[in-house]
């Protein structure tokens, strides 16, 4: 038989790691007929992970031989000293399989395998009283070097495998979240009609939400895992709407939200930021909005942010019905975050308290480094 | 079958309600009311769920996968061995339903809410 075909028939389909063991099996099988071995150990480059590869039977198992004394005999070629030279060990030593069954060793050659292979080296081992000769040892070389390249190749395929699995989960995700997405903009798009006062007023303030959702939106994509900063989704809100630096202060901590708190919280901060712009504190020349936050200490640490508007009396009236904004902050809020949340339409402007537990909303915290009541600018 | 009843198809069913977000809650719920249905929850999370499977009478329970992170297969496991269907309302693709829950009927968000009650209507027969 052709032994091209043969081969390409044994490894036609096969997963890398299908591919490591017949190769494995192959070798294992020629180093006994042609030098009278009695098994092989295989050990990656970072050394952690060593494969024992038996001709009865077939076997391998893989196993941690980083305690054994052929080990430390082969540290220096593992760390890449004497790179490119075998090396023949002559002490006795016992390997202990995984199913605890000992394995005694009486001479070993270790030869060092090419980076590629993502091995450190390949070992050929006998029993006490056994060894071979040095026509053997070169056949054996020549085995290890066949060994490093298969290596090499199912090394390539289970990196291929592994990037394409990360891609599919990347795109499962990002399909997820789309769905979530459009799952909420309806939703949004929904209450805003049933809470909105004339068709004019439902067109006006879902266009400004959809704006608020896809800011927010952007933010954290850029953030990534780092989360959002609550300074940033704040001023962000405000610049959206050309509010001026003079028109309000900010204090607290850096507080980084994660997605979800980063969700419910821009859509809070915009609701307020509208409601200022139209009957509060945004809506006079005198008047002044002040937003801060600190975080409690203790196990279950909670943040809590505060929004009072003053200089101004137009709002002092509670609004006749309940809008979408007031149901986002007394409901959204308690519902998603596990938030305690008061709104007050007092005299000088609307004061509202946001307290939930961190654990719900951030991601990250850290004092502010240089901590100042600061406007817009910085 | 009379005018009422097929303007309130799920008339005396009860249907748990497993979602995270509020204003999404908050559609389904309003949109099984509307077909007649009394909600059991909305639950936000898994424990909120499973704490109405005991101290409620559940028909059937619509379920969203991903809640804050944490999967909510455990509530449909739960319904199961009480005999109660479930419906996942997610944006997860199917792979990611475990192979003892894949009869589930699954509904992709956004949902279709007269699907969604059509679904729950079918599922109590």
């Amino acid at each position: 038989m052709d032994p091209e075909r043969y081969l390409a028939d044994v490894f036609d389909g096969l997963t890398a790691a299908d591919a490591r063991d017949t190769s494995l099996r192959i070798v294992v099988h020629a180093a006994h007929e042609l030098a009278d071995t009695d098994g092989l150990c295989m050990v990656s480059a970072a050394g952690d992970r060593c494969v024992v590869a038996l001709p009865r039977h077939e076997e391998i198992h893989l196993c941690d031989l980083r305690s054994s004394g052929l080990y430390r005999a082969a540290a220096p070629l593992l760390r890449g000293e004497n790179a490119g030279s075998r090396m023949l060990w002559g002490k006795e030593d016992c390997i202990t399989l995984p199913n605890g069954e000992q394995l005694r060793i009486g001479v070993a050659l270790i030869v060092p395998l090419h980076a590629a292979s993502g091995h450190a080296a390949v070992g050929f081992f006998w029993q006490p009283g056994r060894t071979t000769d040095a026509s053997g040892t070169r056949r054996l070389e020549l085995l290890a070097k066949a060994l490093g390249l298969a290596a090499s190749a199912w090394r390539k395929d289970e990196e291929n495998a592994a990037s394409e699995h990360d891609q599919h989960r990347v795109a499962a995700d990002l399909k997820h979240r789309l769905r979530n997405n459009l799952a909420q903009t309806r939703s949004i798009i929904r209450r805003s009609q049933e809470t909105a006062e004339s068709a004019e007023h439902f067109a006006l303030h879902l266009e400004a939400r959809i704006g608020a959702v896809g800011r927010m939106q952007s933010a954290v994509a850029t953030a990534g895992d780092a989360g959002v900063e609550l300074e940033e989704l704040v001023r962000s809100e405000l610049m959206a709407s050309a509010v001026p630096e003079r028109s309000y202060s900010m204090q607290g901590p850096v507080v980084r939200l994660h997605i979800k708190g980063a969700e419910s919280l821009a859509l809070a901060v915009h609701e307020l930021a509208t409601n200022s712009l139209k009957f509060g504190s945004l809506a006079t020349p005198n008047g002044h909005l002040a937003v801060a936050w600190s975080v409690s200490e203790g196990q279950l640490p909670r943040l809590c942010i505060t929004w009072i508007e003053s200089g101004t009396t137009i709002a002092s009236l509670a609004p006749r019905r309940r809008g979408f904004g007031q149901e986002l902050i007394e409901s959204t809020l308690p519902y998603e975050l596990g938030a305690t949340t008061r709104l007050m339409f007092s005299p000088g402007g609307v004061v509202c308290e946001i307290d939930v537990p961190l654990a719900a909303c951030a991601a990250d915290i850290k004092p502010r480094a240089q901590q100042a009541a600061h406007g817009g600018a910085r | 079958m009379g005018q009422a009843a097929r303007e309130r198809p799920l008339q005396g069913l009860c249907v748990l309600v497993v979602e995270d977000d509020y204003f999404i809650a908050l559609e389904l719920c309003n949109a099984l009311r509307a077909a007649g249905a009394d909600v059991i929850g909305p639950a936000r999370d898994v424990e909120t769920g499973l704490a109405a499977i005991r101290d409620e009478r559940i028909d059937c329970g619509v379920l969203d996968i991903n809640l804050r992170g944490h999967l909510a297969f455990e509530i449909a496991m739960e319904l199961r061995t009480h005999g109660i269907p479930a419906i996942f309302a997610t944006g997860y693709d199917a792979s990611m339903i475990p192979d003892e829950l894949a009869d589930a009927v699954r509904l992709e968000k956004p949902v279709d809410l007269a699907a969604l009650c059509r679904a729950v209507e079918s599922a109590c027969l």
